[in-house]
């Protein structure tokens, strides 16, 4: 055997093409559908484009879309909260009636997001040291959630004394006179959250967990605690919401954002973000709620029955799980020659 | 003689009651490659786990440099110099290769806290360490790895382990699924990975492959080292597979006879 100072170029290397070229960001798509969308309906309808109408839809799509920012990671994870939902509205609730019980909002406020990230690192806790994924364990949580909001809340709709409330007449208010508070917290929050999920090493982890656990972990990256802290990030986001809810909606009825865990998967899935793990996009999520919003919101404009509209969020979730399934399985066809993703 | 590199003796292991290495004793020298052979089942991947901190072992003890340590997890293993390329998890697919050299160890740019991975830094490294182990083709080190050929991502993967001065890399069947040029490829990494003064256990089914690379062969059956100082410059292939299967000539024409496959 010869030495070799270099090694010999490898065969087999010559024969790739995707992925070298110009690659268009996974927004794209997203954002084509979403500008689409406001330009059928603004022809269609053009009192649609009426600036307060787009400032309240942002503000409606504020609150699912801040537990979509964290469904991203948990997604990006290979992960699923199914909790999400029903944490939102334990928060919403504790926050309510501690404001009623005389407690300053704001601490009341911080005590409900707190509450949110406690309830996550009860996800964590559970998926980490029992070995379940996320999905099993949530889908337990959920309902015990779920239930405390009904034995705490009584289940009746909760109003918080919003008499002098700092925090109410902050959130309710609308800054600048247009734009709600919510949604003004919502987009700052999707664009730190986009920085932290590929810019930092925290948000690098948590692809690299979800993109290939058993790799990760013998790199040595501390899987279950970035796990843990994906989870308790998804409360946090999940109990912010839930007290913006409070503060801006100013009343909590039972069922709220009972639909938000699932809105805010179908919302990252339409932004490109993978249900296969390994990546994932913040502002392409940020960008679904809004399309999943526009659409709710066209419905009423064409005065379809509101009771279909549980019926059509459903349905763009399964659209958006076929779209990413098929799009998974065509880059699969032309990077691997037709093997699926071996943890799939 | 001088103390090995790497010794680990009398280790036990078990699951439940089933013994995976029954006092197993192995070592590697310094700038050494060691071929580590065995059938299926004959504890190859459970010694090379303990070495390597993914198993706690029940028994026994393990010294580097002659001193002891206890390696109760990767991490461990990593920061004591010991590198473990496995097939299939070396990398992650979705990420870039820069990501990927640097997985698990990502570079921090000041303020700390803020958290922020210097990608710069990783990408210029990156760039460097390709062109290093051959792949000169201007791949750029954003490139996710899923789009790079079998023999390329095992380069990165070794680029890896010699970038951050691993005293042993493990590699576990780097040449599978390779072709014949990217085999060689591979195999001549592990020989300047040698060159450049690390230590290597490489393990393969092929035991061509082995033969080509290794200084010595190390063969295990049913949880024992049942030789150690095999020379593969002395000794014939069809020797070694004796030894691996434990079995004559005369008791393998029966098995097949019988129906039974010998490996």
């Amino acid at each position: 055997m010869t030495k070799t100072d270099t090694a010999p170029p490898l065969a087999g290397s010559a024969n790739r093409q995707p992925g070298r070229g110009i690659r268009l960001p996974d927004e794209t798509g997203a954002v084509v559908a979403l500008a689409a969308l406001v330009g059928i309906l603004g022809w269609l309808r053009p009192s649609f484009l009426d600036p307060a109408n787009l400032w309240a839809l942002l503000g409606q799509a504020a609150l699912p879309g801040l537990l979509a920012i964290g469904m991203v990671f948990v997604l990006a994870m290979r992960e699923i909260d199914l909790s999400a939902g029903a944490v939102f509205h334990l928060a919403a609730v504790a926050t309510a009636l501690l404001i009623e019980a005389g407690f300053d909002p704001w601490l009341s406020a911080l005590a409900g997001i707190v509450l949110g990230a406690s309830l996550g690192l009860v996800n964590g806790v559970l998926a980490t040291t029992l070995r379940l994924p996320a999905l099993v364990v949530t889908s337990g949580t959920w309902w015990m959630i779920q239930g405390l909001s009904l034995v705490v809340g009584k289940g009746q709709t909760i109003t918080p004394p919003g008499a002098d409330g700092s925090l109410f007449t902050t959130l309710s208010a609308k800054a600048f006179a247009v734009v709600p508070a919510a949604g003004i917290v919502f987009i700052a929050l999707a664009l730190a959250m986009h920085i932290v999920l590929h810019r930092t090493r925290f948000g690098y982890r948590v692809q690299a967990v979800g993109s290939n656990p058993r790799a990760a972990a013998y790199a040595g990256i501390p899987t279950a605690r970035v796990r843990l802290l994906t989870l308790v990030l998804m409360g946090a986001m999940a109990g912010l919401a839930g007290v913006i809810h409070g503060g801006a909606d100013g009343a909590i009825a039972p069922g709220d954002g009972s639909a938000f865990g699932l809105l805010a998967i179908t919302a990252a899935l339409i932004g490109g973000t993978s249900l296969s793990g390994g990546h994932g996009s913040v502002i392409g999520a940020a960008i679904g709620i809004l399309i999943v919003q526009v659409i709710l919101s066209a419905m009423t404009l064409f005065g379809v029955d509101s009771a279909w509209s549980t019926f059509a969020t459903g349905a763009l979730t399964v659209l958006a799980l076929a779209l990413d399934r098929l799009v998974r399985l065509w880059r699969n066809r032309r990077v691997d020659g037709g093997q699926d993703h071996p943890f799939d | 003689m001088a103390e090995p590199l790497i010794r680990m003796q009398n280790i036990r292991k078990s699951y439940g009651r089933v013994q995976a290495l029954e006092d197993a004793s192995f070592h590697v020298n310094e700038r050494e490659i060691v071929g580590l052979l065995g059938d299926n089942g004959a504890g190859k991947s459970t010694l090379i786990k303990v070495l390597s901190g993914a198993v706690p072992l029940t028994s026994g003890d393990i010294f580097i440099r002659g001193k002891k340590v206890n390696l109760r997890s990767t991490s461990d293993a990593i920061a004591h110099g010991i590198e473990t390329i496995y097939q299939d998890s070396a990398l992650v697919t979705q990420l870039s290769i820069a990501r990927n050299l640097f997985l698990g160890r990502e570079p921090i740019k000041p303020p700390r806290f803020l958290n922020r991975m210097d990608q710069e830094a990783m990408n210029n490294v990156a760039r460097d360490l390709l062109k290093q182990v051959g792949i000169s083709k201007n791949i750029p080190p954003t490139t996710p790895i899923g789009s790079l050929s079998g023999g390329e991502r095992q380069a990165v993967a070794i680029a890896r382990a010699m970038h951050f001065d691993s005293d042993l890399i493990i590699l576990d069947e780097p040449t599978n699924n390779l072709g014949v040029a990217e085999t060689q490829g591979v195999l001549s990494f592990v020989r300047n990975a040698r060159d450049s003064g690390h230590s290597c256990i490489f393990i393969a089914h092929n035991i061509h492959h082995v033969f080509q690379v290794v200084d010595r062969i190390v063969v295990m059956r049913r949880g024992k080292v049942v030789a150690d100082d095999i020379d593969p410059k002395k000794t014939s292939v069809a020797e070694v597979e004796r030894i691996i299967t434990g079995m004559s000539d005369k008791e393998i024409r029966d098995a097949i006879a019988d129906g039974k496959p010998s490996h």
